[in-house]
């Protein structure tokens, strides 16, 4: 009987493992492991995970494949004796160049999407269809100060609001700073999070997809405090054109930014700081 | 034996039936008993830090709800001041002291052929500093405003504004285990230096001594540029410096820092906030392998000893472990690359990064070579070595995920590094702690352990750590921060995220996993103070282990050898074929070990 | 029996060297000079010390001047009978507060910040309330000067701030320092108190739960204009008045008020509204056993 099962486990146990850990990504589609991802940035640094996933998951099942495989083998026997030796040169070199071919590969894949997501040079600055928010946090709330139709800051149809509210198919440019201690805005379909610090500006940007519309959370990333976990905001994407709508809507409402009452968001950064990087 | 060695040998000899109470057991001198000081501290410790643990699990799984035994129900201010002091125990008050402390201070000199360290009275200082350090900690449960609900990492502003002596009681708790951890770490490199016994080379010190002596290197240059920092964040909170305040902060209403500054607390402002970070990982980055390349050492031996075979490649071995200690200090800024530094500065520190991961590669293939072809007995301290070779893997890889600087954008801050963090110092460092207790618990007591209770304990805190550290990833993924008290959104309370909503029964499993990886530590405890007193009588060398320290009485008397030692060779010839023994230990000149009565099979 | 090594005395003096900075806990460091950075503008910065508003703490002042009891007046230094109005030849002074000056309206805030208070409740803003005949409510009137002699023990009961449809009930808060503070969330939502004033510490705590109710009772010292506010919900704020002695009262909707169980005397009388862009001059008062002195003040802008 423990015969049969010790055969069954050489036989069959490695191949059956490997076939088990091979089924887990079957079902890694986007949308298993990643919340679906709503923009192209987002879908570059989903292949990037995927790819690492692969390369991980590989050696992985190599690995944990051979320890379980070595300690079914080797496990002690009467009279047995172990072999004798203490190293071997060539597979020493062979398993250190080889990962660090495989973590180059992994370094290099990964240089131009980080430059294009957070180098300065990349910011869609230029583009005329951006639109630029600036956003202000403090314990435990976020504010998002928007141009209005005039997509001019320090002009009169300058409104804040308490939600993010951003066109698709359109970049967004984000002026980002903190009032008390360093919160962090994290939008996870956006695969987008920066850490707000204060006595910085801090500059991110990202694209939602066309036909991505629709109400997304804002998670504060960064422990700021006891009400930390209050800290939810909320984001709402538009189409383009509702969007432009939804704008002079809101610029009509709340505009303009009251500077001279004590709103506390605003108050610190005044029309003079706009431009800070 | 040296001269030092020798003197403190007779000293000891001549003075150890004599010994008051006091000198014995609380100022002691001799390594052993001091090593048993840090073993007990860390424990009662590790018991409070997991108690801390499973009360922060509850409260993710169901939020705001009573937590039985404690009969309370957490506020925020207490749910963040546990996890903080769950962490801040963890790191500062179990896995360092317990590593480096413990087992630094038994292996050390009883592998090298020492009598003693070769400053005992500083070495006694250090565990005296840790207890200060402790104290601070402990006491900080009492003092107004509780414990620092500011995180481990005690990022300021935040550490600078949190009302009350919580953050300062754990500066300055911190401040103290750093000043044992450089004390020791001053006498671990001394000792190994000067202290070897005649014959033990360098190259033929088992890889726990080279570990750490490593682990010393840069607990050395680490500790104090901690210690700056946390001394700036002290004076930040009492005595109104700006170190890391910059100009225009404001707090309910009022700028309180810079010139427009009013208010009963305003400064002057000018500060940076992000040094704090810089200064904080450099310490903290290398702290993690403070924590993990002792456990390497301790795994190398346990695995070479049980599996009857030389550990394969015992020179890349002691390279991997330089080369992590030479890049664990350019590899900090790999926890910042969302903090708003400079982004290229994130382009380099993410190559070194992915370069740190190669020793550890090595390491690993270096392990499964061990294993290969050998004869594995499965012992309790080798089961917990295999699992800590298996847990590592999964830690060393998920780190690749945190390394890439784009996919990092998406996981840091969230579960997934809380899994990563936990599989490399839980599943990995404490299996490997747990282990090692196991391995020598035969020499350090005299007795040995119950081996059903120890296989007990090892499958079945190898079922629940997994249960509750593998579901961490796939929350993390989907992007549930770290830190946040609720994780799904809570009617009762209106936060938490709706996004979470699908994986709160992840929480709840994680949540059950955690209360039963608690209970399950208690055949661990039976076991440990059961065995000591009523355990089978155990031999010199239970395990037919090569190196020094099974070489001695069971247990090592102050002075640890009865004789002078001398070593022949390194400490791993098993299995030569040359020998008609599957072992020779190193201080036996032709290979063949003395036949003991109690150790024949 | 071997000697304890002398060595041994330095991990000893360690921990209690370890354990000093307890000692010094909640005890303010004595030193001369400015002993922060505001202390050292203000003593140097005039403009500064208005900004941080050290004329309310004035208002607190020491000097009686020519205003007291008269002599062989009731000694009175229960705060529990002075609230309950039983003081035997007492006198009382009752008026009402008006508001001059621009249209006064209250505004309805934007509450979608929380879903629930958005979905439950409606919030008008409560800096300026004026009824429709010009009563000014949330105004603190208080003895400012007279009161010297005596010596007064805070109520033994303790005073509520409610945190009820996502607004603090009362607006104002007045309580006697060192009189016990019960902070209740009556919502379905987190609220956080965060007190903060100048002679008080910083008290700041998160309540999770509906029916949670915390006593604070670290108020101990007094100080005009500090603040109650909730960091989750921004427009959440009460001004929060520590008397030194019961003779205080928030006036009502309609502008009224009433001060039970003063000694005849003369006293003086000021008032405290929140909006610093208004301001309403003290006034005094003749207090005769037995009667009600009448008097009326007005906030203009």
């Amino acid at each position: 009987m423990t015969s049969t099962i010790k055969t069954l486990i050489h036989r069959l146990g490695l191949p059956a493992l490997l076939l088990a850990l091979m089924a887990v990504p079957a079902f890694a589609e986007r949308g298993f492991l990643l919340p679906e991802s709503i923009s192209e940035q987002g879908d570059k640094i989903d292949d990037l995970f995927w790819a690492i996933f692969w390369i991980t998951g590989l050696v992985l099942v190599v690995t944990e494949g051979l320890l379980i495989y070595f300690i079914v083998k080797y496990r002690a026997k009467e009279g047995g004796k172990a072999y004798y030796t203490t190293g071997n040169h060539k597979a020493e070199i062979i398993w250190t160049i080889a990962p660090s071919i495989v973590l180059l590969a992994i370094a290099m894949l990964q240089f131009g999407l980080w430059r294009e997501i957070k180098a300065p040079e990349h910011f869609p600055t230029d583009d005329p269809e951006a639109v630029e928010v600036h956003v202000l946090a403090k314990q435990f709330n976020w504010a998002f100060r928007y141009a209005g139709p005039d997509r001019s800051f320090g002009t009169d149809d300058d409104y804040t609001f308490n939600k993010l509210v951003v066109p698709a198919g359109r970049p967004v440019i984000l002026q980002m700073r903190s009032i008390d201690v360093i919160h962090s805005l994290y939008l996870p379909e956006l695969r987008f999070k920066q850490d707000l610090v204060p006595g910085l500006t801090i500059t991110g940007w990202f694209h939602a997809r066309d036909g991505s519309a629709g109400d997304y959370e804002i998670a504060c990333a960064e422990l700021c405090g006891a009400s930390h976990y209050t800290m939810r905001g909320e984001m709402e994407i538009l189409e383009s054109a509702d969007w432009e709508v939804r704008d002079r809507e809101l610029s009509a409402q709340n505009a303009p930014v009251d500077y001279a009452s004590p709103t506390e968001f605003f108050k610190f950064w005044p029309p003079s700081e706009f431009t800070a990087n | 034996m040296t001269a030092a060695a020798a003197a403190e040998h007779g000293h000891g000899d001549h003075g150890h039936h004599e010994e008051s109470f006091a000198s014995k057991y609380l100022f002691s001198i001799d390594h052993k008993m001091i090593a048993k000081q840090f073993l007990f501290t860390g424990i009662f410790l590790f018991l409070l830090g997991g108690a801390l643990a499973v009360g922060v699990r509850w409260q993710l799984a169901w939020p705001f709800t009573e937590v039985p035994i404690f009969g309370k129900t957490f506020s925020p201010e207490n749910y963040y001041a546990a996890m903080t002091m769950h962490a801040s125990v963890m790191i500062f008050l179990v896995i360092i002291p317990l590593l480096v402390g413990f087992f630094g201070n038994w292996c050390v000199p009883l592998m090298i052929g020492a009598g003693d360290m070769v400053f005992p009275r500083l070495n006694m200082w250090s565990y005296w500093m840790f207890l200060s350090g402790a104290v601070f900690f402990l006491v900080s449960f009492f003092v107004e405003g509780g414990p620092s609900g500011a995180g481990w990492t005690g990022y300021p502003p935040l550490s600078e504004i949190q009302p009350g002596q919580g953050v300062n009681m754990w500066a300055l708790g911190v401040l103290f285990t750093g000043f044992s951890g450089v004390m020791g770490a001053v006498n671990y490199i001394t000792t190994i230096l000067k202290l070897r016994a005649p014959g033990m080379t360098f190259f033929r010190m088992p890889l726990v001594v080279w570990s750490i002596l490593i682990t010393s290197v840069l607990t050395l240059l680490a500790t104090p540029v901690l210690a700056s920092n946390l001394i700036m964040l002290f004076l930040d909170r009492v005595a109104g410096t700006s170190f890391f305040v910059p100009d225009g902060l404001v707090a309910a209403g009022q700028v309180w820092s810079g010139p427009d500054a009013v208010g009963e607390s305003a400064r002057a402002g000018g500060g940076q906030v992000l040094m704090f970070q810089h200064l904080f990982w450099f310490y903290s980055h290398p702290a993690v392998y403070i924590m993990v390349l002792p456990a390497m050492g301790i795994v190398s031996d346990i695995l070479a000893t049980f599996a009857r075979k030389p550990i394969f490649g015992y020179k890349p071995m002691i390279y991997s472990m330089s080369a992590i200690t030479g890049l664990g200090f350019i590899v900090w800024g790999h926890h910042m690359f969302q903090s708003g530094m400079n982004p290229y500065l994130g382009l380099s520190f993410m190559v070194s990064t992915m370069f740190i991961a190669l020793p550890s590669a090595v390491k690993v293939f270096n392990w499964l070579g061990t294993l290969w072809r050998g004869q594995i007995h499965f012992e309790v301290p080798m089961l917990f070595a295999l699992s800590f070779v298996g847990m590592f893997i999964i830690g060393g890889l998920s780190g690749i995920f945190m390394a890439a600087t784009p996919v990092d954008i998406h996981i840091h801050d969230t579960y997934f590094i809380v899994a990563h963090i936990h599989y490399v110092v839980f599943a990995s460092t404490v299996m490997a702690i747990f282990g090692a207790v196991y391995y020598w618990y035969p020499k350090m007591f005299g007795r040995m352990y119950n081996h059903t209770l120890g296989k007990l304990h090892f499958w079945l805190t190898l079922l629940f750590l997994n249960g509750t550290f593998m579901l961490m990833h796939y929350v993390g993924t989907q992007g549930h921060p770290r830190r946040i008290a609720v994780g799904a959104w809570d009617e009762t309370v209106q936060a938490g995220y709706k996004y979470l909503e699908d994986f709160h029964w992840a929480n709840e499993v994680m949540t059950y996993s955690a209360i039963c990886l608690g209970f399950v530590q208690i055949p661990f405890f039976i076991n440990l103070f059961w065995s000591m007193w009523k355990g089978e009588k155990a031999a010199d060398n239970p395990w037919k282990a090569n190196s020094l320290e099974w070489a001695t009485p069971t247990p090592p008397p102050h002075g640890n050898f009865a004789g002078p030692v001398e070593v022949y060779r390194g400490p791993y010839e098993f299995s030569h074929p040359d020998m008609k023994e599957d072992y020779a230990p190193q201080q036996i000149e032709d290979g063949t070990p003395v036949v003991q009565a109690q150790a024949a099979h | 029996m071997r000697r304890v090594h002398p060595g041994t005395v330095g991990p000893v003096l360690l921990v209690l060297v370890a354990l000093l900075p307890l000692t010094a806990c909640d005890k303010a460091p004595k030193r001369r000079g400015p002993q922060n950075y505001h202390e050292y503008r203000a003593a140097n910065d005039p403009r500064y010390r208005g900004a941080i508003g050290d004329d309310a703490s004035a208002a607190l002042s020491s000097d009686d001047g020519e205003f007291g009891p008269a002599s062989g007046a009731v000694e009175v230094t229960s705060a529990d009978a002075i609230r309950a109005g039983q003081v035997a030849g007492a006198g009382s002074v009752s008026g009402r507060v008006s508001y001059a000056g621009k249209e006064a309206k209250q505004k309805k805030l934007d509450l979608s910040k929380d879903v629930w208070c958005a979905g439950n409740h409606e919030v008008f803003s409560e800096d300026l309330v004026v009824s429709s005949d010009g009563g000014l409510k949330n105004v603190l009137v208080y003895v400012s000067r007279g009161l010297n002699r005596f010596d007064f023990s805070p109520p033994s009961t303790a005073t509520e701030l409610n945190q009820d449809g996502c607004r603090y009930v009362p607006h104002v808060v007045a309580m006697m320092a060192g009189q016990d503070l019960k902070i209740i969330n009556n919502d379905g939502t987190s609220h956080n108190y965060h007190f903060t004033g100048r002679a008080n510490d910083e008290i700041n705590k998160t309540q999770a739960k509906q029916g949670q109710v915390d006593l604070v009772s670290d108020l101990t010292s007094a100080e005009l204009s500090a603040v109650f506010r909730c960091d989750i919900h921004p427009w959440m704020v009460a001004p929060t008045h520590l008397l030194a002695h019961p003779y205080f009262v928030v006036t009502d909707e309609a502008g009224n008020f009433e001060l039970k169980g003063l000694p005849p005397g003369s006293y003086e009388i000021s008032f405290v509204h929140e909006r610093s862009d208004m301001t309403c001059a003290p006034t005094t008062v003749t207090v005769e056993a037995g009667k009600a002195a009448q008097l009326t003040a007005q906030f203009t802008r």
